[in-house]
C-alpha cells in the first residue's frame, strides 16, 4: 500500500495544484499554494518514513501479460526518504522565493516531479522503471521551460529532454532484452540472464544512466537545464532526475557484474566525467553552471564506485551529495536575487548576506570533502573502492577530489567571500534579502549535511552499510593522507589565487571560454551528431530524387549502350586491354625509380634532422650551472622511485 | 616514558625539526640560518634518542654543535648580511625548486606509505649501546677503519684544496690565463669584477697567508 | 610514533633540503640544504633500524656511515668553496660556468 501511495500521492496532488493554483488570487497565492505544497511533501515524507520501517510491495496488472511492480523497504525506502526530505526543503524554499506569477504551476509540477522520481525509486521491474524514467523526463521538460515567454527556455528544455530521452532508449532496450530472454521484466530476472542478452542489458542501462546523470558525453544538457528556475535546478541536481541515473546503476549494478566490460567501462566514463567536470567547474563564471559541472563530476565518482563493485558506497555518496548540492543551489539562487545576475564576478556577498554565507560555507566544505563532514567520509570510501580496483584509479579519484576542493573553494570565495580591498566600494545593498522561510529551508539541509558526520563513527557506518546489504572496501594506509593532502592543496591553490586577486577574472573569450563550456563538447556534438544527421537526411532525400528516379531512366539507357558494345568487334577491345596494361606497368616502374628514391632519401634526411635536433636540445641542458644539474638529478630520483612503486 | 608521552614528544620534535629546517632557507640572517639548521639537527637527534638510538642521538648533538659553529664562521666570512639587517633574497629558479621539493617529498612519502613494513620489536632495548660498541669494535671493524681513513683523507684533501699556496707556488697556477705583462694581476678572472652583489667583503688577498682551516676536525 | 610517521618526517626534511639546494644561490646555503637532506636520510635509517630490524646493531652502523658522508661533504665542500672563491672570486653557482657545453 505504502509502495503505491508514495509516488501517487504527490503526483495526483501536484497535478491538481498545477491545474488550480493559478485561480488563487495573487495576494494569497504564495501562502495558500506554498502551504499546500509543503503539506503534500510532508505527507510524502511521513510515507517514506513508513516505507523505511515497513516492507511493502504491490503490483498492477496492465494486461498483455505485463504487470507493474513496486516495492519499498531497504535501499528504495531510504532513497525515497532522501528524495522526499530534500524535496520538502526545496518546495518550501521555492514557495517563499520564486515569482508569484506562475507559482501554482511551478510548485504543482515540482511536487509531481518528486512523485515521478518516487515511482522510479520504488520500481521493482524494468517497465515501471521506464514509466518513472519518462515521467521524470517529461516533468523536467515542463519545469526547465517554466519561463516559456523567454524564447531560449523552451529550446533549453528540448535539449535536456532530447539528451535524456535518447539515453532512456537504453532502458527500453534492456527491458526488451530481458523480456525476450526470460518472459518477465522483474529486476530479479536480470540475474538469470547471461551472455549476449546480459551484455545488451548492461549497455542499455549504462547508456541510460550516463545520459540521465549527465556523464560524458551527455554532460552539456545540464548546462541547458540551468534555464529553469533555481528551485528546479536544486531539485534536479540533488535527489531527482540526475540522481535517477546513479540510482538505477546502484539498483541494477550488482546484477550486471558478470559482464566483464561493465566495471571497466563504468569506471572509465565516471573518471573522465569526474576529471573533466572538475576542470569545467574551475573555469566557469556562471554560478549555477559551476555547480552543474560539479554535479557531473560528483556523479562521475559515484559511477566509479559502482564500476568498482561497491554500489552502497555510491548510494551513500549520492545521499551526502543530494543534501549539500540542493543547499548550494538554494544559496546560488539567493545570491542571484541579491545581485540580479548569475555572474560570479559580481557577487562576493559575504558581508551583505552573512547568514546565507555561513550556511553555504557548510555545504561548500562538504563539497570540498573536508572532514568531519559525512560527504568527506563517502568520498574517502569511493577512493578506497576505486583503489581496490587499481592504485592509479584511486590516485585519479584523489585528484578529482582535489579538483572538487578547488572548485568548492572557488564557488564559495566568489559567491560569498568577503569584499576585496581593491573591489568597488562601498558595495550596493543587495536587491533582495532571503526571507526566514528560505533561510530555514537552507538551515534544514545544512543540518542534514552536518548530521551525516556520524558516518565517520565506525559502529554507525558499519550498521548503515549492513542495513543496506552492502559491504565496504578496506582502505589502504596511503589513501587518507594522500586524498587529504590533495584536498588541502586544491583549496590552498584557489585561496592563494584569490589572495593575489587573480580568481575573480573569468575568461570571456578564446580557448578558456570553450573549455568552460564543457570542453567544447556541445560544438563537437553539433559537428559530429547534429550536422551529419541533417546532412544524411538531405542526402537521402537527394538519393531518392536523383538516384532512384535516375536509376529507372539509367537502366533503359544502359541496356541500349550494352547492346551497342556487344555489337562491336571483340578482338579490338582485347588489343586495347593488353596495350593499356603494358603502358601501366612501364609507368609504375617509372614512378618507383623516381619517387621511391626520393622517399628513401627523405626518410634518411628526416632521421638525421631529428637526431641533430635531439643533440642540440641535449646540449642545451649543459649550462654548466650546478643548480640545473641538481634539478635533473632530483627529478631522475623521483622518477626512479615512482617506477619502482608503480611497477611493483 | 610511556607510549603516549613518546608520541607527544615525537610530534613536538618532528614539527620543530621540519619548521627549523624551513626557516633555514627563508631567514635573512645567515647566522640565524645556521643556528636554525643546528636546531633542526638537535630535534632529529632527540627523535633518534626516542628511537632508542641513544648513542647516535648524542653523537648528533656533539657533532652538529661543532659543525654548525664552524659553518656560522663560514657564513660570516663568505656571505654578505650575516646579521640579517637588510632584507635579502638570493635564490634562483624558485618555482622549479618548490616543485621538485614537493615532488621528492611526495615521492619518498609515497615510498613510506606504500612499503609493506613489518614491525619487529627490539630484542634487548637496554643493551643497544653496548651492542653497537661491540659491533663497531668487532665485526664491523672494517667499516670503522674505512671511516677513519676516509676522515684522514678528507682532512688532507681539505687542507690541500683550500690552501692559498701549494708547494710550488700559487695553488691556481695553470687555471688562469698568462699575464700580458709579467707580474700583472688584472687578467685573473674576477679580480676587477668585485663580486656580483656589492658589499662583498673579500678578505682573501692573492698570495696572502695561508688561510688554514680545520673543518676536518668536526667529524 | 610508528615507522610510517617517522619516515614521513624524514621525507619532509629531505624535501626541504632538496628545495633549499635547488633554490639557493650561495654555495654555503646549498651545502646547508645537503646537510638537511642527509639529516632526513639518517632519520629514515634510524627509524628502519628501530622498527624493522629487531635491534640489529649493523643498522646503526649505517647511520654512522651517513654521518661520515655528511662530515666529508662539509669538509671537502668548504675546501672547494674556499678554492673557488680564491680562484674565481665566486661564491654563487652563477659565478662559475666553466662546464658549459
Amino acid at each position: 500500500m505504502i509502495a503505491w501511495s508514495l509516488p501517487l500521492v504527490p503526483m495526483v496532488a501536484g497535478l491538481a495544484m498545477a491545474a488550480t493554483g493559478g485561480r488563487v488570487p495573487e495576494g494569497r497565492r504564495r501562502r495558500v499554494v506554498g502551504a499546500t505544497g509543503v503539506a503534500v511533501m510532508f505527507v510524502t515524507l511521513v510515507l517514506a518514513g513508513g516505507a523505511v520501517v515497513v516492507e511493502s510491495s504491490g503490483s498492477h496488472d496492465v494486461g498483455g501479460g505485463l504487470a507493474l511492480h513496486v516495492a519499498a523497504g531497504g535501499l528504495p525506502g531510504w532513497a525515497a526518504l532522501l528524495v522526499s526530505g530534500v524535496a520538502t526543503a526545496v518546495v518550501a524554499w521555492a514557495a517563499a522565493h520564486e515569482d508569484v506569477d506562475g507559482l501554482g504551476s511551478l510548485l504543482g509540477l515540482l511536487v509531481a516531479f518528486v512523485g515521478a522520481m518516487l515511482l522510479l525509486v520504488v520500481a521493482d521491474d524494468l517497465v515501471t522503471l521506464v514509466v518513472g524514467w519518462e515521467l521524470v523526463g517529461i516533468a523536467s521538460w515542463a519545469l526547465i521551460g517554466h519561463r516559456w515567454r523567454d524564447p531560449s527556455a523552451p529550446a533549453a528544455a528540448a535539449h535536456a529532454y532530447n539528451a535524456t530521452r535518447f539515453g532512456g532508449l537504453g532502458i527500453v532496450l534492456a527491458a526488451g532484452a530481458t523480456f525476450a530472454a526470460t518472459g518477465t521484466v522483474a529486476f530479479d530476472a536480470i540475474r538469470l540472464l547471461d551472455g549476449a542478452a546480459l551484455g545488451v542489458v548492461a549497455a542499455g542501462i549504462l547508456l541510460a544512466a550516463a545520459s540521465k546523470s549527465a556523464l560524458v558525453p551527455f554532460s552539456p544538457w545540464l548546462f541547458s537545464a540551468m534555464a529553469g528556475p533555481t528551485a528546479v535546478s536544486a531539485l534536479l541536481h540533488s535527489s531527482t532526475m540526475v540522481a535517477a541515473g546513479a540510482y538505477a546503476l546502484v539498483r541494477l549494478g550488482p546484477a550486471l557484474e558478470p559482464v566483464g566490460w561493465f566495471g571497466p567501462v563504468a569506471i572509465a566514463v565516471g573518471l573522465v566525467t569526474a576529471l573533466a567536470g572538475g576542470v569545467v567547474a574551475l573555469l566557469q563564471g556562471h554560478a549555477k553552471k559551476l555547480l552543474a559541472a560539479s554535479t557531473s563530476a560528483q556523479y562521475g565518482l559515484m559511477v566509479v564506485a559502482v564500476g568498482a563493485g561497491y554500489p552502497v558506497v555510491a548510494f551513500l555518496h549520492l545521499a551526502a551529495h543530494a543534501l549539500l548540492k540542493a543547499h548550494l543551489f538554494l544559496s546560488a539562487g539567493v545570491a542571484r536575487e541579491a545581485v540580479g545576475s548569475h555572474d560570479l564576478a559580481r557577487m562576493r556577498l559575504g558581508n551583505q548576506l552573512r547568514s546565507t554565507a555561513w550556511l553555504a560555507a557548510v555545504a561548500a566544505l562538504a563539497l570540498a570533502a573536508s572532514p568531519p563532514l559525512g560527504a568527506a567520509w563517502t568520498k574517502e570510501e569511493v577512493l578506497a573502492a576505486a583503489a581496490h580496483d587499481a592504485v592509479w584509479i584511486g590516485l585519479a579519484v584523489a585528484v578529482a577530489g582535489g579538483l572538487s576542493a578547488a572548485y568548492a573553494t572557488r564557488y564559495h570565495l566568489l559567491a560569498f567571500g568577503g569584499r576585496r580591498h581593491d573591489g568597488p566600494s562601498p558595495r550596493p545593498a543587495p536587491l533582495r534579502r532571503p526571507t526566514g522561510v528560505e533561510v530555514a529551508a537552507m538551515a534544514a539541509l545544512g543540518m542534514g549535511t552536518v548530521a551525516l558526520s556520524v558516518l565517520w563513527v565506525p559502529s554507525v557506518h558499519e550498521a548503515v552499510v549492513a542495513g543496506l546489504d552492502g559491504e565496504l572496501p578496506t582502505p589502504a594506509a596511503w589513501e587518507l593522507p594522500t586524498s587529504l593532502a590533495l584536498v588541502a592543496l586544491g583549496a590552498y591553490v584557489v585561496w592563494s589565487r584569490d589572495r593575489s586577486g587573480r580568481l575573480g577574472h573569468v575568461p570571456a573569450v578564446g580557448r578558456a571560454r570553450a573549455l568552460a563550456d564543457w570542453l567544447g563538447l556541445p560544438t563537437l556534438t553539433r559537428h559530429v551528431v547534429v550536422t551529419p544527421t541533417l546532412a544524411l537526411a538531405h542526402a537521402l532525400a537527394q538519393v531518392d530524387d536523383r538516384v532512384v528516379d535516375a536509376g529507372v531512366r539509367g537502366v533503359a539507357r544502359t541496356a541500349t549502350r550494352v547492346s551497342d558494345l556487344l555489337g562491336r568487334r571483340v578482338e579490338w577491345s582485347v588489343d586495347r586491354v593488353v596495350a593499356a596494361m603494358a603502358g601501366g606497368v612501364s609507368r609504375l616502374a617509372d614512378v618507383f625509380s623516381r619517387d621511391g628514391e626520393r622517399a628513401v632519401d627523405a626518410v634518411v634526411a628526416g632521421v638525421a634532422r631529428v637526431v641533430e635536433r635531439g643533440g642540440r636540445d641535449v646540449r642545451r641542458l649543459q649550462t654548466g650551472f650546478v643548480h640545473h644539474q641538481y634539478v635533473v638529478v632530483a627529478v631522475g630520483v623521483v622518477v626512479v622511485l615512482a617506477a619502482a612503486i608503480l611497477g611493483r | 616514558m610511556t607510549g603516549t608521552w613518546v608520541d607527544i614528544a615525537f610530534g613536538v620534535f618532528a614539527v620543530a625539526a621540519a619548521w627549523f629546517g624551513w626557516r633555514v632557507f627563508v631567514t635573512d640572517s645567515m647566522v640565524r640560518a645556521t643556528f636554525s639548521l643546528l636546531a633542526s639537527f638537535l630535534n632529529v637527534g632527540a627523535i633518534l634518542v626516542l628511537l632508542l638510538a641513544e648513542y647516535l642521538g648524542v653523537a648528533m648533538f656533539f657533532m652538529m654543535g661543532v659543525e654548525m659553529t664552524v659553518m656560522a664562521i663560514y657564513m660570516v666570512a663568505f656571505m654578505m648580511n650575516p646579521a640579517g639587517l637588510n632584507p635579502m633574497q638570493m635564490v634562483h629558479q624558485p618555482r622549479v625548486a618548490v616543485v621538485v621539493g614537493v615532488l621528492s617529498t611526495a615521492g619518498f612519502g609515497a615510498v613510506a606509505l606504500a612499503a609493506d613494513l613489518d614491525t619487529v620489536a627490539i630484542v634487548d632495548p637496554d643493551g643497544t649501546i653496548r651492542a653497537l660498541g661491540h659491533e663497531l669494535m668487532g665485526s664491523s671493524m672494517l667499516v670503522m677503519q674505512v671511516v677513519g681513513v676516509t676522515l684522514v683523507a678528507t682532512m688532507v684533501g681539505a687542507v690541500v684544496l683550500s690552501a692559498a699556496s701549494g708547494r710550488f707556488g700559487p695553488a691556481d697556477v695553470g687555471s688562469v690565463p698568462p699575464a700580458i705583462v709579467p707580474g700583472d694581476d688584472t687578467t685573473r678572472p674576477g679580480v676587477d669584477v668585485g663580486g656580483d652583489g656589492g658589499g662583498h667583503d673579500h678578505d682573501h688577498g692573492h698570495g696572502g697567508g695561508a688561510h688554514g682551516h680545520d673543518d676536518g676536525g668536526d667529524a | 610514533m610508528t615507522v610510517v610517521t617517522v619516515l614521513l618526517v624524514a621525507a619532509v626534511l629531505l624535501g626541504i633540503g632538496t628545495w633549499g639546494v635547488l633554490s639557493q644561490q650561495s654555495f654555503v646555503m646549498i651545502m646547508m640544504g645537503f646537510e638537511l637532506a642527509i639529516n632526513g636520510v639518517m632519520l629514515a635509517a634510524g627509524a628502519l633500524w628501530r622498527f624493522t630490524s629487531g635491534g640489529e646493531p649493523r643498522g646503526q652502523v649505517l647511520v654512522v656511515v651517513a654521518m661520515l658522508v655528511m662530515a666529508v661533504e662539509a669538509a671537502i665542500g668548504f675546501a672547494l668553496v674556499v678554492a673557488v672563491s680564491r680562484a674565481r672570486r665566486a661564491d654563487t653557482t652563477e659565478g662559475i660556468a666553466e662546464l658549459r657545453r
